[in-house]
């Protein structure tokens, strides 16, 4: 009940103000030039009044007229100049019969007569005065004939837009079901080929049909191996599939290239190779990035070779797509030290994690060497490339390097070690606890014991109940604690 | 001097005519760039398959913190849908800002919590942590508990940051609910980047009211029934799709949402973490984070995703809707006058000359000159001094104006995201375009001009928010 008669005593406060509301600017840029014209005068009647106190006037004596008609003037003036021109011809008309001899009241008289009359748009509104200019008020009108229109259109290309959306999802989805079922029967039917190929080209007489066909052909693709990939792949051939490809490839439009660019990536289409060799310079760095994965999805001989002359920013989407293809797509593993000193240093820190990810141990000593690179980010995949392959002086490598680092890398650093669980260590992470200053280093060196195992454990238990490590119990409890 | 005389009584007459010409061009470059930014995200994304980010072996770490102030209520139910987030390397930091109800306890008897010796650095200022919990089950290892002495919601959020041990943040409202693959979406960003830094990204957040809820998850959206939330739904879908987009791609976004965003932590923790001082400290912050990244030379980008991502329970009552509305109005006056050194200054780009300039007066001022534009209207109404058929016209023109900007975005949410698919929704949203110019925006505009009043008195807090709960929405049948 509060909240309503809330509501209502709004709606009662609000009604009045509102309608008003959102034309607040455009009133008080029209009212404004009444404002100075309100102060001087309280006179806010119209002709007649004007007229009556004319009359009176004359009455009295020739200094006063005089004063008078000065008066009417400067407000006709301050109307006039303020545009509320009426009203202005009313002051200069109240003027003249004060001074029916006066030129000024009659030039600003005609002046006036002759802006309404510029003003007025006799074929909409013959009897309405707005007292603005005819420009203005076309403009408002066709910005309010446009926001109707745009209204009604919008409302009924949506409302047309859904039964449309609807229809396509279910023509869509129909054709997807048949199509599935299709390539399955064509699979592993063998007995009816040809007739449920005709099936596959009978549905697939329409553009949007090839699509949904294509797109079913990639997804089941995707799963296959062997001679059920190859029968796929031949079934797309046979059904000129790699034309509408190429011609998504060949698109001036770069989402639709980019949609071409996969399909000739899945379904291994040499033709396209020269379509996307020509998109690697694009300026469109989704294009070009795209384009880098096909080439590395087609060439067989060294599919990484773009790495060397790459001076882009080698995003980290792009790292992770391309470490996604040589897993999902089995292609053969080159030695990424090759790359490890590209002066790209996104090259480089990708080169350093594909070395950790697959394990590249032959590479330990080019990645000890990149301790060395100015950039952080390098020495800091390169610890964890250490980290990663494990080398037996590892350890005395990063702990030698250790006072060098910054805080990140130091971080880095004391995970690494900790990975490596070498009993040798102890004193060296015994030694971050007491003289490092930051929790985080404190922690990772005591997970560095922890990790050690039972021994770990113990040695850690131990320091909890020194007297010496008192002021570490936080750090050492924290650890300890296997829930954390 | 004539000459000189007739520009400035041009000037003073037409002052708010051109503010509002100029508003509404603003408000149509900017549905114009969002236009063209959400077709090319939306065809750049439409082949990305976000699944595959969960098994990229080179991914930042993330660390969602949601700050929780006495929300019995939800507050079961939105961890569970945290934790079940689509994310490899993720943990949830719930943050008990000093609840006073049972909030706390709610959380560690469902999630079987226990207090553990956790260390961390205060690394940026906030209230004394009393205590982190840690579950006893290994299913809910991701999830940690923080139980502080009660500082706002910015503070809870700077504790959370110092218990974080991972590269990114994200900050949600406890009573929010994120969408499984959110993290992924809102990560893409982070992995694109290049010579700029990413420092933060935003998403859409979508209203929960009338939703189906169930585990913590949307299960079917609805259009809210209630006027006031679905006039929001409205405001929402101008705001997110029709303004940030453009904002974002024009380098000028200002904020991003407090409900949901992800950040750089070290730059949170470089740049001083969240202001504690304000009630709009999402805004602050982005604008700090700018701010820093402008004063020591590093090229960053703050981006902003038009996914819906997040979904949330508007005010339906117009006490806490004016509560809400007071708050954001005094913390973008707060953030705006704290950060006034960057007002037109050419060293801070397109944040200083443009974002910042349309929040100073559009977001900030324009309210304030509708309100006293309209009591110096009444007065002169009063007088009999307006000319009532231009009166008439203008009235025809921003009305009419205003509800096809509204269809407009019914129109961007029809063709990009397609969330309300009930052929009746898209009616109701446009009868409730028709009522919002009589009905709501006076409203705000008095909300806006108290929380002007409330500021310049000294008025702080949040105020209290009453939430209905998901519990109470609608349920998915079963």
């Amino acid at each position: 009940m509060k909240e309503r008669r809330i509501i209502s005593r709004y709606c009662v406060l609000l009604l009045t103000i509102v309608c008003l509301s959102g034309t607040t600017s455009w009133c008080l840029a029209d009212s404004s030039a009444l404002s100075a014209e309100t102060i001087l005068s309280q006179d806010t009647v119209g002709a007649k009044t004007l007229k009556s106190d004319a009359a009176i006037d004359n009455q009295q004596n020739e200094p006063s007229q005089q004063q008078r008609y000065q008066e009417f003037i400067s407000k006709g003036d301050w109307a006039f100049t303020y545009g509320r021109y009426v009203r202005a011809r009313n002051y200069y008309k109240k003027a003249l019969s004060l001074k029916p001899d006066a030129a000024y009241p009659i030039e600003q008289i005609d002046v006036i007569n002759r802006m309404l009359s510029n003003q007025k748009i006799p074929y909409l509104f013959p009897n309405l005065n707005f007292e603005k200019p005819s420009v203005l008020i076309l403009f408002l009108l066709i910005v309010i004939i446009y926001s109707v229109l745009t209204m009604i259109i919008l409302l009924v290309f949506i409302l047309f837009n859904r039964g449309r959306r609807y229809q396509e999802e279910e023509k869509t989805n129909s054709l997807k079901e048949k199509f599935q079922s299709l390539l399955v029967d064509y699979l592993y039917a063998t007995q009816q080929t040809a007739s449920v190929k005709e099936k596959i080209n009978n549905l697939s007489r329409t553009k949007q049909s090839r699509q949904i066909l294509i797109d079913q052909v990639i997804d089941l693709s995707v799963n296959l191996k062997g001679e059920e990939a190859k029968k796929l792949q031949n079934l797309y051939f046979e059904l000129n599939l790699n034309r509408e490809t190429l011609l998504k490839a060949n698109s001036r439009h770069w989402h639709i290239k980019i949609k071409g660019f996969r399909e000739i990536a899945f379904m291994n289409l040499k033709d396209g190779g020269p379509i996307v060799l020509r998109t690697l310079e694009s300026r469109n760095d989704i294009l070009r990035m795209e384009a880098q994965i096909t080439l590395v999805r087609m060439n067989d001989e060294d599919p990484f070779s773009f790495l060397d002359h790459h001076d882009k920013y080698f995003t980290l989407w792009e790292q992770n797509n391309i470490h996604e293809l040589i897993v999902y797509h089995n292609l053969q593993i080159p030695r990424f030290e090759r790359w490890i000193r590209s002066p790209n240093k996104t090259v480089a820190v990708f080169a350093l994690n594909m070395i950790r990810i697959f394990k590249q141990e032959e590479s330990e000593f080019r990645v000890f060497l990149m301790l060395m690179h100015d950039d952080e980010e390098v020495r800091k995949t390169a610890i964890r490339t250490l980290g990663g392959i494990q080398s037996e002086d590892t350890a005395s490598r990063l702990i030698s390097h250790y006072p060098s680092e910054n805080y990140d890398n130091k971080v880095e650093i004391l995970t690494t070690l900790g990975k490596l669980k070498l009993e040798e260590n102890i004193p060296f992470f015994k030694n971050v606890i007491e003289h490092e200053e930051q929790v985080w280093l404190q922690i990772e060196a005591a997970r560095g014991i922890e990790k050690l195992g039972e021994a770990g454990r113990n040695e850690l238990q131990a320091l909890l109940d020194s007297e010496d490590y008192r002021n570490y119990q936080i750090i050492l409890k924290h650890v300890l604690d296997k829930r954390i | 001097m004539d000459i000189i005389r007739d520009i400035f009584y041009f000037i003073l007459h037409n002052f708010i005519l051109i503010l509002t010409v100029i508003i509404f061009v603003s408000y149509v470059i900017l549905a114009a760039i969002s236009a063209v930014t959400l077709r090319n995200y939306l065809r750049k994304n439409s082949y990305v398959d976000y699944n595959s980010i969960i098994l990229a072996p080179m991914l930042p770490t993330i660390s969602v913190i949601a700050p929780a102030y006495n929300e019995t209520k939800s507050i079961v139910e939105n961890i569970r849908a945290l934790l079940s987030l689509y994310y490899s390397d993720f943990e949830v930091i719930v943050v008990n800002d000093g609840s006073t109800d049972d909030t706390l306890k709610k959380i560690i008897k469902a999630y079987d919590m226990v207090r553990v010796n956790y260390a961390f650095d205060y690394r940026i200022p906030c209230e004394r942590i009393k205590g982190v919990y840690k579950s006893r089950n290994r299913s809910f290892s991701r999830l940690t508990v923080i139980n502080k002495v009660n500082g706002g919601k910015a503070d809870s959020l700077n504790a959370g940051i110092n218990v974080s041990r991972k590269d990114l943040i994200v900050s949600i409202d406890a009573d929010s609910i994120m969408e499984p693959d959110a993290l992924l979406k809102l990560v893409k960003p982070f992995l694109e980047e290049t010579d700029k830094k990413v420092i933060a990204a935003g998403g859409v957040i979508r209203i929960a009211n009338s939703c189906e809820v169930d585990g913590g998850q949307i299960r079917k959206i609805n259009l809210p029934d209630s006027f006031l939330p679905r006039i929001q739904v409205l405001e929402y879908t101008r705001a997110f799709l029709m303004a940030r987009m453009a904002w974002s791609h024009l380098d000028g976004l200002l904020l991003i949402s407090g409900a949901l965003g992800m950040f750089d932590k070290e730059v949170v923790i470089k740049a001083g973490g969240y202001n504690i001082k304000t009630v709009g400290e999402d805004m602050e912050l982005v604008v700090r984070m700018r701010r820093y990244m402008v004063e020591n030379k590093h090229p960053y980008i703050v981006t902003y995703i038009p996914d819906p991502l997040c979904w949330t329970e508007v005010p339906s009552k117009l006490r806490n809707l004016h509560r809400q509305r007071n708050r954001w109005t005094r913390g973008t006056m707060e953030t705006l006058f704290l950060h006034k050194k960057i007002f037109f200054r050419p060293k801070y780009g397109k944040f200083g000359m443009l974002g910042y300039p349309y929040w100073f007066f559009f977001e900030w001022l324009a309210p304030l000159v509708e309100f006293f534009g309209l009591l110096y209207f009444l007065i002169l109404a009063i007088l009999g001094i307006p000319n009532w058929p231009f009166f008439l016209l203008l009235l025809a023109f921003v009305y009419t104006f205003a509800v096809s900007l509204s269809t407009w975005a019914v129109l961007f949410e029809e063709m990009t995201f397609h969330k309300y698919q009930k052929r009746g929704d898209v009616l109701k949203l446009i009868g409730t375009a028709f009522l919002e110019p009589f009905f709501y925006h006076p409203l705000t505009v008095m909300w806006a001009v108290k929380a002007n009043f409330d500021y310049f008195t000294g008025k702080k807090g949040w105020g209290k928010m009453e939430r209905e709960g998901f519990n109470n929405g609608r349920h998915a049948p079963g």
